[in-house]
């Protein structure tokens, strides 16, 4: 018996027929006065409202079944306890541990982490404090100005992101000090980089897991080829140009990297949730390694919330329960993430990471097809931007698509460019006043309107169905903590999910393949004479070698 | 004449003997009763040459005395001199208000301290606002201090220069106050005119012109000298060639690996950020700073490539810690950064300096890395390196076989080119100086 068999599915999907199919958003308000106090949670310094969801009491309590049913208390406690989880790899994913403090054991697997997090931590400091200090010095003797990150995925989707979202938070002595990010194999970005930067005063972070991530390594010769212009001596390059963080110290050393510039995360530790490991270095030099351990602590925070809490009013759960309900239930094939919050600009792509590379799955944690729907497809954009890009789509669409709309009350209070901090506070108050205003829309279609307003919309064009549910997430305000706790909301989130579908949100053996291919049609493109068995490939390749050979003629 | 002067810096101490020595009768207030009980016991807090002795001279005479409490120096003075340090700005117009409304005598201050331009106008308004009486008149001067730490006695005696702003609109009571400034300072202007008359906004920004125009020369020649690293020419030579110009003149000029000290970095730094408030950043005098901060480890970085990146457990000594020679002063001295970057690497330091071991103990702190050394031979005991950062007298000619015995790697980084090259490598050591084109290549 499937999931989608189950008592607690078949009694949602009755529920769903009896009592939600024929009711929209403004009906189930007309229904209960008091919808908002009751559907919406807090936890400190942040509200997730669900009172925009299409569904009642009746509802979270049969989704709160479905969790039981699945085990859910079960799993969370398999998850902190370091057990195994991630069962087609064999290993635990304990990325609560890397944010754990120091007095709290954690055992991945039965051994005890917690020695080698903090003492990672610690040498990760270590470094950070010579960086700022202006002591970490490239070959000629000078302070290191500029660091690159060169990593791609997790190893660069997490760091940008939060760097991007943190940016007031710089410490004073990381003033000068400008931090770039390179993942794509193309080259694109190092090529326009390296243009700018000097060799003297340029320091690379090397973040693979695997140290054999091909769209890194192939940056990193560039950078290395870049350096060798300048340093004689390969020793002083690799010690004084390079840092590595990894799992795999043997690769690092391998690749030349100096033991004392080697910092370590584990097997345990899956790439899309390594951001709070060494793999934040990027973000400890921007903010400091009391900003970083602040992020750590917010996160940590909801981790104990995560555990401790009843699913009645847990956020990570809830937030979870109510996307299988508009899934599964309600259809929806698509959720777009929303931040009111031009600092959470990459916000929604480390999500798309986080949710389809975790739950993008079509079969089950015994190896079997699946017969319900997975993960959705995720994207966002910061939303008053998208308001003037795909919201149309939200509107007067032809599909159900939920949102989550993200906003943070507090900003601008301190710290403002001169003359600016009267009107800055205005545009956040347009800004929320935004959000709110697009929820509500969504929610109620034109009868946002008055009746008298309404009866002036005479085209078709002119009406919004609404009915399109949303959750809206408030943040007292941004900062590492509260960015802490949502990065750990929703990472609780994809693990809820993925036991409710009963899959391994922890492995990612799609991208598997495509890497494999890519190394045999790399020789193809070096061979003329290599054919693949389909015609699409050969005929590509025939035009790009006809193209490479008139370049070469050419030159 | 009665005067008062507030403060307890170099401008202070030297000013309030000066006027002491030629007659006045001089009240001290130091600003705290900590510094005062350090100053009836003449404790300093820094190192001035020969002004201590002059200081208890004129204590026995009586002629300077140290005020009990500020009000004293209040209802003392016919002139107030006010020489706070740069960094007291709120504490000294604090006292200024104090004085507007104690003093019950028309008010002449006389402002010695390097506060932002337009600071004495703004004093004189901020007094005479809190002056209830329209007699009792307030009249403040500028006289930017230009003394130099080291030779400030005679920088004050005999001034190059006397530059007095006043911002007198001809009234009665202003005339009156500038009247008794000039002959307040009458006996250091008597072998030539040095007055330089100019608005107190004018005074102040001249005060700021000079240093930053002396911090770009300083820095535009250690830039040549850089060059002249990679050119192979030796900068001394070129050195004489251009301060031959009388356009340029020969002050100022001598490369070397920075400059420091309290009040001229200071006021380089001010004049960088801003004048004023709302005045633009000036791009030229920032990058002069830029330059003198990399200049301050450009020994750091010739050892660093010497020894291919690789300084772990290295011994080096250094001569001099004082920004310059003939003073125990520290602020912003090259030899910090120096030490810092050192230490930073893990090499030990061996310091010797005539003056200044006990300011650079209390700034560093207990450490392992660093010896203070009580001899300059005793600090090249086991060194790999000797840095010489301060050009100290008895540095110039030192028996140089003793040297080589102490320290058998024979290797001199010269940061203040005291040294022939030649005579050098001919006693058998490695010499590298700052822009010689006889060291690693920067």
């Amino acid at each position: 018996m499937t999931v989608k068999q189950s008592p607690a599915w078949q009694a949602l999907e009755q529920h769903y027929r009896a009592q939600i199919s024929n009711l929209d958003l403004r009906q189930l308000f007309d229904q209960q006065a008091d919808r908002f106090s009751s559907l919406s949670f807090q936890q400190p310094g942040l509200l997730l409202d669900l009172s925009k969801q299409r569904l009642n009491q009746q509802t979270l309590r049969l989704l709160i079944q479905l969790a039981e049913q699945q085990g859910l208390d079960s799993w969370t406690k398999r998850l902190f306890d370091g057990e195994a989880v991630n069962s087609s790899e064999g290993r635990a994913a304990l990325h609560t541990a890397l944010r754990a403090p120091r007095g709290r054991d954690n055992l991945a697997e039965g051994v005890s982490v917690t020695a080698d997090v903090h003492a990672n931590l610690d040498k990760m400091a270590g470094l950070v404090e010579k960086i700022h200090n202006r002591q970490w010095r490239g070959f000629s003797g000078k302070p290191i100005t500029d660091v690159v990150n060169l990593g791609v995925g997790g190893s660069d989707l997490g760091p940008q992101m939060v760097c991007h979202a943190l940016e007031e938070f710089r410490v004073e002595a990381a003033a000068d000090l400008r931090i770039h990010f390179v993942s794509s194999i193309d080259g694109s970005q190092l090529a326009e980089l390296l243009k700018h930067l000097n060799q003297e005063t340029t320091l690379f972070i090397l973040s693979s897991k695997s140290f054999t991530t091909i769209d890194t390594l192939a940056n990193a010769d560039t950078a290395r080829g870049w350096l060798e212009e300048k340093i004689d001596n390969p020793a002083i390059l690799l010690r004084q140009h390079f840092i590595g963080s990894s799992a795999n110290p043997q690769k690092m050393s391998e690749w030349g990297i100096d033991p004392a510039n080697q910092l370590q995360f584990w097997d345990w530790v899956g790439g899309r949730y390594s951001l709070w490991s060494v793999i934040g270095l990027p973000i400890a030099l921007l903010v400091g390694m009391t900003g970083f351990r602040q992020l750590l602590g917010g996160a940590h925070q909801m981790d104990q919330h995560f555990q401790t809490t009843p699913a009645a009013t847990n956020l990570p759960v809830l937030l979870a329960l109510v996307g299988i309900w508009n899934h599964n239930f309600l259809g929806s094939r698509g959720h777009a993430v929303l931040p009111y919050d031009g600092r959470l600009k990459y916000f929604p792509h480390y999500l798309t990471q986080l949710e389809m590379e975790s739950n993008g799955k079509s079969v089950n944690r015994d190896g079997d097809r699946v017969d319900y729907d997975t993960c959705p497809i995720i994207w966002g954009e910061v939303g008053p931007n998208a308001q003037h890009a795909f919201y149309q789509l939200l509107h007067q669409g032809t599909q159900p698509v939920s949102c989550d709309f993200i906003a943070p009350v507090l900003r601008y209070r301190e710290n403002t460019a001169e003359g600016t901090g009267e009107t800055l506070r205005q545009q956040q108050s347009l800004t929320l006043a935004n959000c709110l205003a697009q929820s509500r829309v969504l929610m109620l279609g034109d009868h946002a309107l008055s009746d008298q307003e309404r009866r002036k919309l005479t085209r078709n064009d002119q009406r919004y169905p609404g009915n399109q549910p949303s959750s809206t997430l408030l943040l007292q305000e941004l900062s590492p903590f509260s960015l802490g706790q949502l990065l750990a909301l929703y990472e609780h989130k994809v693990f809820v999910q993925s036991v409710i579908w009963e899959i391994n949100p922890f492995d990612q053996w799609g991208v598997e393949l495509g890497k494999q291919i890519a190394n045999k049609t790399r020789s193809a493109i070096d061979q003329p004479d290599y054919r693949f068995d389909e015609s699409s490939t050969d005929g590509l390749l025939d035009f790009i070698g006809q193209i490479q050979a008139d370049a070469q003629e050419e030159s | 004449m009665r005067v008062s002067v507030y403060g307890s810096g170099l401008t202070a101490l030297v000013t309030a003997w000066a006027l002491a020595d030629v007659g006045n009768e001089v009240l001290l207030w130091p600003g705290r009763q900590e510094t005062l009980r350090k100053l009836r016991q003449l404790v300093l807090g820094f190192d001035e040459p020969g002004l201590k002795d002059r200081l208890k001279e004129q204590l026995i005479t009586g002629r300077l005395l140290a005020a009990e409490t500020e009000t004293h120096a209040f209802v003392h003075g016919e002139v107030h001199c006010l020489a706070y340090k740069s960094t007291d700005q709120l504490q000294a117009e604090a006292l200024c208000e104090r004085l507007a409304k104690a003093a019950s005598a028309p008010i002449v201050l006389l402002n010695q301290s390097t506060f932002p331009v337009g600071t004495t106008e703004r004093l004189q308004q901020q007094m005479r606002a809190k002056r209830s009486d329209e007699a009792k008149s307030v009249t403040c001067l500028a006289l930017p201090s230009f003394l130099q730490e080291g030779a400030a006695i005679q920088g004050f005696t005999r001034p190059q220069r006397i530059l007095l702003g006043s911002d007198s609109c001809g009234t009665g009571a202003e005339e009156v106050g500038l009247k008794r400034v000039q002959e307040l300072l009458r006996p250091f202007n008597r072998n030539h005119e040095r007055w330089l008359g100019m608005s107190t906004r004018e005074a102040e920004f001249t005060k700021y012109a000079i240093n930053g125009m002396l911090a770009t020369k300083l820095s535009f020649m250690n830039e040549m000298a850089n060059l002249a690293d990679q050119l192979q020419v030796d900068i001394e030579q070129v050195r004489k060639g251009v301060g031959s110009d009388p356009r340029i003149g020969s002050d100022y000029i001598y490369p070397g690996c920075g400059f420091g000290g309290l009040s001229f970095s200071d006021d380089v730094m001010r004049l960088a950020e801003a004048v004023e408030e709302r005045v633009e950043d000036s791009y030229l005098l920032s990058t002069v700073l830029q330059t003198n901060r990399q200049q301050k480890e450009v020994l750091f970085r010739k050892l660093w490539q010497l020894w291919q990146a690789d300084m772990q457990d290295k011994t080096v000594a250094i001569w001099g810690a004082s920004f310059k020679p003939g003073t125990d002063r520290i602020d912003n001295a090259p030899s910090l950064t120096l030490m810092q970057a050192l230490w930073a690497q893990g090499v030990t330091v061996r310091l010797y300096d005539p003056k200044a071991l006990e300011q650079v103990a209390q700034w560093a702190g207990a450490r392992a890395d660093l010896a203070c050394c009580d001899g300059m031979y005793e600090a090249l005991e086991g060194a790999d390196a000797l840095l010489i950062v301060t050009e100290w007298k008895e540095f110039w000619s030192p028996d140089f076989e003793r040297m080589a015995q102490l320290m058998p790697s024979r290797l001199i980084l010269d940061g203040r080119n005291i040294y022939d090259p030649g005579y050098l490598q001919a006693q058998g050591f490695r010499y590298i100086g700052i822009g010689r084109s006889n060291g690693v290549e920067i």
